[in-house]
């Protein structure tokens, strides 16, 4: 079986950008070129121009190369890497540091929490071997289909040194170090990373809450004199030294009430370019001003984020948390507009805990499988969504690298897991079904694995079957069961409780108590998705509970959603109504 | 000696913080050009007003004039500052404006019996008509009443005197030639040429007369049409479009009436861009692109702001008291709420940034008039209050809105009670229902002037478990010789007494003013009272104080009191300072602790 356009849609990278070195992280880094030797820190490049193709390095074969892979897991990553081990130890601890350095301005509750480790591929390679020998044979024979550099879209193709890709349920990077370059102690996360962690939070934080402190982080020091926020700035650099000189000079400060608009809203609000600036910096300044202004303020904006975060926000929660309303906050940020511009303010990161202990170990052949394995699969997504022409060679390396393994008798349940999630990923779905099948009976850490075998089941179910068919318990049980199983993991998935919904709606036994709680628990957690929404308020609706049901329509009613939703969901809400 | 240097080293801060509060705030009166990308407004430095014109998207280019630049010596007491009676752009780069019109009466003549009358001339009034360019330059007079100055008709016997000014004419004549100034009043500007500013003579000896006065040269020229004049206040006039936009209602928050739809739009846009807020419209651009509004509320005296439609962004110009720390400014909130009765009360409560005493005790103002006009959102003398560490409300009686039908007899027989029933009930009110913003229930103290004065002492006499003592500012303690000032002593005292009160509501046929005077219930005074009195503005009010001073003194416990000079009336800061100070020792005491017995007081010297 295929299921093409899901695996499109999934498309696994949810968040592709590359990763660069830099000994002078906190200096603004240029675009990274292809064949360039970066500087020397895990610094995220903004996403490349949209003619120009970034396609993952992909690792040369272990028979090529000679130097031995290191492993470190150590607060929750997974490190691969091929660089000297005093090396791979001292970026291990940096980086570790850095993170924790990030949750003294962003509090962890408010970062995306992933049971998967998180994979950290490091090489130090020559460049011209970061890419196969398949897929440097397929980009220069394909001749007028793709050449590096002139891709058949008329822009250009790079192999970018480093490179994040993520998947729903974990992230993966791979860095090029520069060996002799080296040094920690200039090793910053980038904005990109942390607006990833952001993100990934579930329940999802607000745009403007997100985009805010990423600003904010652009402007902050973790690496000189942690944590510092430089002075902001407004607009732009002019219009900040203008401040300086006259702090009484017009400003457009966006009122609370469109701060905090929700997405519907935003997302028919005017696009002038004054205005998307004006909102931008009016975040950036909310944030700063909230952290920097004392304790009691930095506390009222991690409630307001979190209630923020679970639904539509009102004047009345906002005031309940910082006390005094929302055409104050206009006037206290106005007012604190010519401070910030000048000021620089460090946030006293206090003791930190010690880092966890980074032992470096030779990597054994199933640790290189799986993770080089991984970062392969993830590699396909990125490729299939940015130049699909050159997608077969990476399809089959990153096959060649976990069958490897697996044929070697190797039945680690996460390599069974990135297996089946590889041909999903691959569009061989009926390829996946028994390696799903096999990690998530022997228990795998990885919600998506249960999810995709879930789904193929179900689309099995239902395969020739009327749209209203019901379905027995016995029936549903093979795709309600692994789901469940999905949601003690970490993170939830909103796909997860619509499927969820889904399967239950067309359940003639009704859900228990824990089960209907555990779909209103997928409403709360997704309030800004009506695709979360729509098809829990139906399965509620289903099993006796109108006024739940209606309940999580008024929260997703708040929310953006195209025409055919909103019509669908409007059309429920009067059902109910009745 | 310790006491004494710490007391001068405070006065300081504290009388300049009176001065910051009661400045005049900037933009009493501003305007916009036609094209929105001007801005011109007034700012009055001590007694010298001035116009600011700005540019908002290059605030550097920013021009002050002033309005008098010829005066040579500071206004002398008493003496009113000038205010603009007409502020606005007509065109781009030049703008318009006239100070209010002066009248100054001739000196008065003997006539032929040797009796002092009236001067049959003039009076002169001096109601120029100014423009300036936006960079400053080209400032001038462009027309003032003089111009129009006439004499009657038969005084112009010939036709050499029909071609006389009135000046010539008068210059030439051996025997005197009467002669009268009209007033002028600014019509607008015309439409398809806005260099051509519309006037109208009123008064004199003509009948009422338009002309065209250039706005470069100042050159006049008669006006053949019949131009509308724009109506005033309440109503809204939209000067491109010629016509009645609006109205503005009083009420407890100001609010506005728009005829114009796309006006009433922007103001429920702006209402939601700045919620529990008032949002007062005050120009816009031609296209109306560019909205000036104003917004009030909150503890903030307030903020002028541009709406920029076509972007959808509030550019926020200029803070009206942009000396003030809005940090150290004491959060101000509205409350309203239903009586028992049904009536609609409503205040703000001021709460003190820092409060000596927590929780802080309360002073409770009673509005000066009855109904009164609606308490303003920035108070600075609540601020004063807050400062010195009370919580301060201040009340809209219930008819500030209008009266019920249902209140009117309550009010006509017992408007003491009603007044003071409502302000207890407030106060329990606040007390349950604001736990965030807590007073100390056992030290309410009450201040109010004028009529607001008496209030607060029969607040006193009405309910001396909750009020421990209170301030009389200029108040009558007996309400008929306050109401009927020409009966005092049988003479006409005043023609107008200065109090904001429909006499006719309380002053009926059947009043029981014995039940309503707190003279004739002196002896249900029990908690200690500040009277503070302005000596000769008002017999009645002297007259009551000094009798309620007596009546206490015999009844062994004698008032607080001091006089207070003019200067705290006009607002003067120094003369303000000065009773503030008085006013604060006098709430101190009666806000100790009240499970402590205090000795006997001393007086403040």
């Amino acid at each position: 079986m295929k299921h093409f356009n899901r695996a499109l849609w999934f498309a696994l990278v949810v968040d592709a950008s590359r990763l660069s070195l830099s000994a002078q992280p906190q200096a603004p880094q240029p675009e990274p070129q292809a064949g360039a030797a970066p500087s020397s820190t895990v610094t995220a490049a903004t996403v490349a121009p949209a003619q120009t193709v970034e396609l993952p390095p992909m690792l040369v074969e272990e028979s090529i190369s000679s130097v031995p892979w290191l492993y470190v897991n150590a607060g929750g990553t997974e490190f691969l890497s091929r660089c000297s081990a005093s090396t791979t130890r001292t970026l291990a601890e940096a980086w570790l540091a850095r993170l924790q350095l990030v949750r003294v301005l962003v509090p962890e509750e408010f970062l995306a929490r992933m049971d998967v480790p998180e994979v950290f591929v490091l090489y130090g390679q020559d460049q011209r071997r970061t890419v196969s020998a398949e897929i440097q044979r397929e980009l220069s024979e394909a001749g007028d289909r793709v050449r590096p550099g002139e891709s058949p879209r008329g822009g250009g193709v790079n192999i970018a040194l480093s490179m994040r890709l993520s998947d729903r349920d974990m992230h993966a990077a791979i860095a090029y170090i520069d060996e002799s370059l080296f040094d920690a102690a200039g090793l910053s996360i980038s904005p990109g990373h942390v607006r990833f962690l952001l993100q990934g939070r579930v329940p999802e934080l607000p745009a403007w809450l997100v985009d805010g402190l990423e600003r904010s982080y652009r402007r902050a020091d973790f690496v000189v004199s942690p944590v510092t926020l430089g002075p902001l700035v407004w607009n732009s650099q002019r219009e900040s030294d203008a401040f300086g000189r006259d702090p009484t000079r017009p400003r457009a400060v966006l009122p609370a009430s469109e701060l905090f608009a929700t997405n519907a809203l935003r997302a028919v609000e005017s696009r002038h370019p004054r205005r998307v600036e004006t909102r931008a910096s009016t975040q950036e300044l909310f944030v700063r001003w909230a952290i920097t202004s004392g304790d009691a303020t930095r506390e009222a904006l991690w409630r307001f984020a979190a209630r923020a975060a679970e639904g539509p926000v009102t004047e009345e929660l906002f005031e309940a948390d910082f006390g005094f309303d929302y055409s104050e906050l206009r006037d206290r940020l106005s007012d604190y507009l010519p401070k910030a511009v000048e000021e620089t303010k460090r946030i006293n990161p206090g003791r930190q805990p010690l880092g966890p202990r980074v032992e470096v170990e030779r990597a054994t052949s199933n640790q290189i499988a799986r993770i080089r394995g991984e970062w392969e699969r993830l590699a396909i997504g990125h490729v299939q969504r940015r130049l699909p022409e050159v997608r077969e060679p990476y399809i089959a390396q990153a096959r060649r690298t976990l069958r490897r393994a697996y044929d070697a008798g190797d039945r680690d349940p996460r390599l069974l897991a990135t297996l089946g999630l590889c041909e999903i990923d691959s569009g061989e779905s009926d390829s996946a079904l028994p390696f799903l099948e096999q990690a998530t009976a022997l228990g795998v850490v990885r919600p998506r694995a249960y999810y995709e075998l879930a789904w193929l089941r179900f689309a099995a179910l239902r395969e020739g079957m009327p749209e209203t068919k019901v379905f027995s318990y016995s029936e549903l049980a093979p795709i309600i069961q692994p789901l469940q199983q999905a949601l003690t993991q970490a993170p939830p998935m909103a796909e997860v409780f619509e499927l969820l919904a889904e399967a239950w709606a067309h359940c003639e036994l009704s859900p228990n108590p824990a089960e209907f709680a555990e779909l209103e628990r997928g409403a709360r957690l997704f309030p800004s998705r009506p695709t979360v929404g729509y098809p829990v308020a139906l399965a509620l609706a289903r099993h006796g509970k109108p006024a739940e049901a209606a309940a999580v329509l008024d929260v997703s009613a708040a929310y953006a959603m195209d025409e055919d939703t909103r019509a669908s969901v409007n059309r429920l809400r009067a059902d109910l109504a009745r | 000696m310790f006491v004494l240097a710490a007391g001068i080293l405070r006065a300081a801060p504290f009388d300049d913080r009176v001065e910051a509060l009661f400045r005049p705030p900037l933009a009493e009166t501003i305007t916009l050009s036609a094209d929105g990308q001007r801005v011109a407004y007034t700012t009055q430095v001590g007694l010298t007003l001035s116009i600011v014109m700005m540019d908002p998207e290059n605030p550097r280019a920013n021009e002050t004039v002033l309005v008098e630049p010829d005066r040579t010596t500071p206004l002398a007491e008493g003496q009113v500052p000038v205010h603009l009676r007409f502020l606005r752009w007509a065109t781009t780069s030049r703008l318009v404006f006239a100070p209010t019109e002066r009248v100054v009466p001739l000196p008065l003549v003997i006539d032929s019996n040797g009796r002092s009358v009236p001067n049959p001339d003039g009076p002169t009034i001096v109601s120029p008509i100014m423009a300036v360019d936006a960079n400053g330059q080209q400032r001038g007079t462009l027309v003032d009443a003089s111009h129009f100055q006439e004499t009657p008709a038969e005084a112009r016997r010939t036709l050499a005197d029909l071609l006389r000014t009135t000046k010539e004419l008068v210059a030439t004549r051996n025997e005197p030639v009467r002669w009268r100034m009209p007033h002028l009043d600014i019509l607008g500007f015309l439409p398809r040429d806005r260099e051509q500013m519309i006037i109208q003579t009123r008064g004199a000896y003509s009948m009422a007369a338009q002309y065209l006065v250039d706005i470069r040269t100042g050159s006049i020229s008669e006006f053949g049409g019949d131009w509308p004049v724009p109506p005033g206040e309440p109503k809204i006039f939209d000067p491109y479009r010629l016509k009645v936009v609006g109205e503005r209602k009083d009420g407890v928050h100001p609010t506005t009436i728009w005829h114009d739809a796309e006006l009433g739009g922007v103001q429920r846009e702006l209402e939601f861009k700045f919620p529990r807020r008032v949002v007062e419209l005050l120009d816009w651009s031609d296209t109306r692109g560019r909205v000036l509004f104003r917004v009030t509320g909150g503890s903030d005296p307030g903020r002028i702001f541009i709406y920029q439609r076509p972007e959808d962004i509030v550019l926020e110009i200029l803070r009206r008291a942009p000396w003030l720390s809005s940090e150290k400014l004491n959060d101000t909130r509205f409350f309203e709420y239903d009586a028992p009765d049904g009536a609609r009360v409503s205040g703000y409560l001021t709460s003190p940034t820092k409060a000596s005493l927590a929780p802080p005790p309360l002073l409770v103002v009673f509005p000066s008039g009855f109904p009164g006009g609606a308490q303003q959102p920035f108070d600075p003398e609540a601020q004063v209050f807050a400062d010195l560490g009370f919580a301060v409300v201040r009340l809209n009686h219930r008819s500030v809105a209008g009266v019920r039908p249902e209140d009117l007899t309550a009010l006509r027989t017992a408007v003491d009670r009603v007044a003071v029933e409502d302000a207890r009930k407030a106060i329990e009110w606040l007390a349950a229902r604001t736990p965030d913003r807590p007073f100390d229930l056992r030290r309410v103290v009450t201040l109010g002037r004028g009529f607001g004065g008496y209030l607060a002492v029969r607040a006193l006499q009405l309910y001396p478990e909750v009020f421990r003592g209170g301030i009389a500012i200029d108040a009558p303690m007996e309400l008929r010789p306050w109401l009927r000032p020409h009966e005092a002593g049988g003479l006409i005292i005043e023609a107008k007494p200065p109090r904001d009160i429909p006499a006719a509501l309380i002053d009926q046929p059947d009043t029981d003013w014995r039940r309503l005077s707190v003279l004739d219930q002196a002896e249900v005074l029990t908690q200690p009272v500040l009277l503070l009195v302005e000596p000769t503005r008002h017999a009645a009010i002297d007259a009551s104080n000094a009798t309620l001073r007596a009546r206490l003194e015999g009844l062994g416990r004698a008032p607080d009191y001091s006089e207070i000079d003019p200067g705290f009336a006009a607002g003067r800061p120094g003369s303000r300072a000065v009773v503030y100070r008085k006013m604060e020792a006098f709430l101190n005491r009666q806000i100790q602790d009240p499970a402590v017995t205090m000795g006997p007081t001393t007086e403040e010297k």
